[in-house]
């Protein structure tokens, strides 16, 4: 089945018009995405590279009440608006792909969302793909088929490249991915690992899941904790990039969430705390596809 | 952006927090002191914590000694970090001390309170750290009641809450990520007072703040190498992708790293070999070849070097033969005797390795690469055996 995206989803952009969502929208039709329509306010009747633009997320829904997804590619300073207005209009997916949105901004999306019971990936994004039926945003460039190919893996990343640096090193060892998700690293993310964890456990197609984690941010000891408190069907394999940080001086890599979280969000605690829940956590990054075959 | 105590407490000010008196000297100009009833804090303007065990706060009650306190900070260095202002306070009539912060719960996605009763000290030795979500919407009832659940004896804590509102309207306000009081004075006037602040703004949402501007920071603590100045440069003037992140560390291994969750792997990948990193840096987004060259020749700079790692993902839009070219370019000129191991894949890989290999056989480097055949980290684990016999080889170690 895969999760969030399939060949159902029937897609909306917000920001359609901009210089990089235009570029990415001919590398998503050819890859089969159900494209239906684009938003950008003051260009509504122009169509773009056969999309119809409308000027707000109602009228586009009006004309086209399929529309399940949003993938929401605005500047910074106008993304909580745009998904204000996505929410509001009852679209229950949204992918942000936008990066350095505000953290203000992020919360009040999320809680938004979270009112609405309605999800949200981002924001700073890569995109959603489930190989094979389609392809959410940038993720997999113009030629999604040399990374990403159908198979049993779940992946989720916080950093937008691992996501297909890790999804390549599943196909070096002959796994495909049920779904790859870019969840961006935002201090606060739309979705975390576990918000989504449960729908790779629910999902036929996904066989075993990949996290990829770093520093910073106690997202990835919810894991632990999850795990920990609700047990875990299907194996997960882990990697926590940034541990080199702990070698340097504080003063070098100290980053903010630091200062509160009294040190539980360095990668040398996540491992730990991982591992202590019984997930495999691999120590270099390439490993993941051994342990996997290990674990499967 | 990390703002110094005396910016933060400009903020407060603007929230009706109270602050002590207090006035703020820069290094030009001339002290001239008011006079504080009971006494003065004299305190050095760094951003980095610890400030008080490493002799950057000076309690005194004379005014000459606090002028004095005032002249030493100026000379000093506090973790590195030079002493460009500094802030003299009065001192408080302190009946207890408390640590209040507002940042955001990374799980519970929203902000959060702390309070703890042992004010004053590290965050990191706080056994006490009261915490009360803020899910929806501040709730004036809900905060006083948490406050009451701590038991806090003898203190106004309708008056606290107040503090703890306008502190949030201030985070909110103001776009901060960390809003730190410690210590939250409650002084034997009976007055709540934020006696140190620590800020942490999103810079994200400068965009809302055209108004407030605070004059850039060296941020970490180290003043700057000089390659560290010269990679600052290659962004300047050229916004095309990115080239000039380099931190200098104090290895043997040249790291010349693409994107930042794969700098982050990789760097990692090379100490799990054994290797130690000479620098830290990420370039990205489709950088012209003239940066590549520049932060190449800067990197290899570096007096000592035993090998080079130029390592990546595989690129969805940097062009590998304009990032090669200007590799190339710089090795040329450098010609290096150590190992070199590039792993990288892309947009025009293809031209990118054959100029790679040209420049290899013409000067006869010692390189090889790989495109993403190989795992992006095993590569580091090639780059460390041939490493090790060329420290052999020269009767290195």
């Amino acid at each position: 089945m895969s999760i969030l995206v399939g060949k159902g989803s029937r897609i909306l952009i917000q920001g359609i018009t901009g210089r990089e969502a235009s570029m990415i929208l001919p590398d998503m039709l050819k890859y089969g995405s159900k494209v239906l329509a684009g938003v950008t306010p003051g260009k509504g009747g122009q169509t773009i590279q056969g999309i119809p633009v409308y000027d707000s997320v109602k009228e586009a829904l009006d004309i086209h009440s399929e529309i399940n997804t949003s993938l929401v590619y605005v500047p910074p300073f106008a993304a909580k608006q745009a998904c204000m207005e996505a929410l509001d209009n009852g679209i229950h997916l949204l992918n942000v792909v936008t990066e350095r949105v505000p953290v203000r901004d992020s919360w009040a999306i999320i809680k938004k969302a979270k009112e609405l019971n309605a999800r949200v990936i981002g924001p700073t994004s890569l995109g959603i793909i489930s190989p094979g039926k389609c392809k959410l945003g940038p993720i997999g460039g113009n030629d999604p088929s040399s990374v990403y190919q159908e198979g049993s893996i779940g992946v989720m990343s916080k950093s937008g490249g691992m996501t297909t640096e890790t999804s390549w090193v599943l196909r070096l060892n002959d796994f495909g991915q049920s779904t790859a998700v870019g969840l961006g690293g935002d201090v606060l993310m739309g979705s975390m690992f576990t918000d989504l964890l449960p729908l790779f456990n629910e999902d036929q197609q996904t066989k075993a899941i990949v996290i990829f984690g770093e520093l910073g941010g106690l997202q990835e000891n919810a894991v632990a904790e999850y795990v920990k408190h609700f047990g875990q069907p299907k194996p997960i394999v882990a990697f926590i990039a940034g541990k080199f940080s702990e070698h340097l001086p504080q003063a070098i890599f100290g980053h903010a969430g630091a200062i509160i979280q009294g040190g539980k969000d360095s990668p040398h605690e996540k491992i730990k705390e991982l591992e202590t829940a019984g997930i495999r956590v691999a120590k270099v990054h390439h490993e993941i596809g051994e342990i996997l075959k290990e674990v499967l | 952006m990390k703002l110094f105590e005396f910016e933060g407490k400009q903020l407060f000010q603007k929230y009706k927090i109270s602050i002590p008196m207090s006035t703020v000297f820069s290094k030009e100009v001339k002290i001239n002191l008011l006079e504080f009833k009971q006494g003065y804090a004299v305190k050095a303007q760094v951003t980095a914590g610890k400030r008080g065990v490493s002799g950057g706060v000076v309690l005194t009650h004379s005014k000459i000694e606090a002028e004095q306190a005032v002249h030493e900070l100026f000379s000093k260095k506090i973790h590195g970090f030079p002493v460009e202002h500094v802030l003299v306070e009065e001192k408080q009539n302190i009946e207890c001390m408390y640590y209040f912060s507002i940042t955001y719960d990374t799980v519970e996605k929203c902000p959060v309170l702390s309070f703890s009763k042992n004010g004053g000290i590290d965050i990191e030795k706080m056994v006490d750290l009261y915490r009360l979500d803020i899910p929806i919407e501040y709730n004036s009832k809900q905060v006083l009641d948490w406050l009451n659940s701590i038991g806090l004896q003898k203190v106004n804590l309708s008056d606290l809450e107040q503090l703890i509102c306008q502190a949030f309207t201030c985070f909110l306000e103001e776009d901060l990520r960390v809003l730190e009081i410690n210590p939250l004075v409650f002084s034997q006037e009976q007055k709540w007072i934020a006696c140190d602040s620590k800020i942490l703004t999103d810079d994200d949402a400068q965009f809302r703040h055209k108004e407030r501007i605070f004059p850039s920071r060296n941020e970490f603590g180290k003043i700057p190498t000089i390659r560290e100045l010269q990679a600052k440069e290659i962004d300047q003037d050229d916004y095309r992708g990115v080239g000039g992140k380099y931190t200098e560390l104090t290895g043997n291994i040249a790291m010349l790293t693409a994107g930042g969750g794969a700098s982050l792997t990789n760097m990692d990948a090379l100490l799990a070999y054994g290797g130690k990193p000479a620098n830290y840096t990420e370039y990205g987004g489709n950088p012209p070849q003239e940066k590549v060259y520049k932060l190449t020749k800067v990197i290899l700079s570096k007096p000592g070097l035993v090998g080079c790692w130029h390592v990546g993902g595989t690129a969805n839009n940097t062009q590998i033969d304009v990032t090669m070219k200007g590799f190339a370019l710089a090795l040329e000129e450098i010609k290096p005797e150590y190992p070199i191991v590039v792993r990288r894949d892309g947009p025009n890989s293809s031209e990118g390795f054959r100029i790679l290999e040209e420049t290899a056989k013409k000067l006869k480097l010692n390189l090889k690469w790989f495109d993403k055949n190989m795992p992006m980290t095993e590569s580091a684990e090639v780059l460390m055996k041939m490493v090790k016999e060329y420290q052999k080889k020269k009767g290195l170690n």
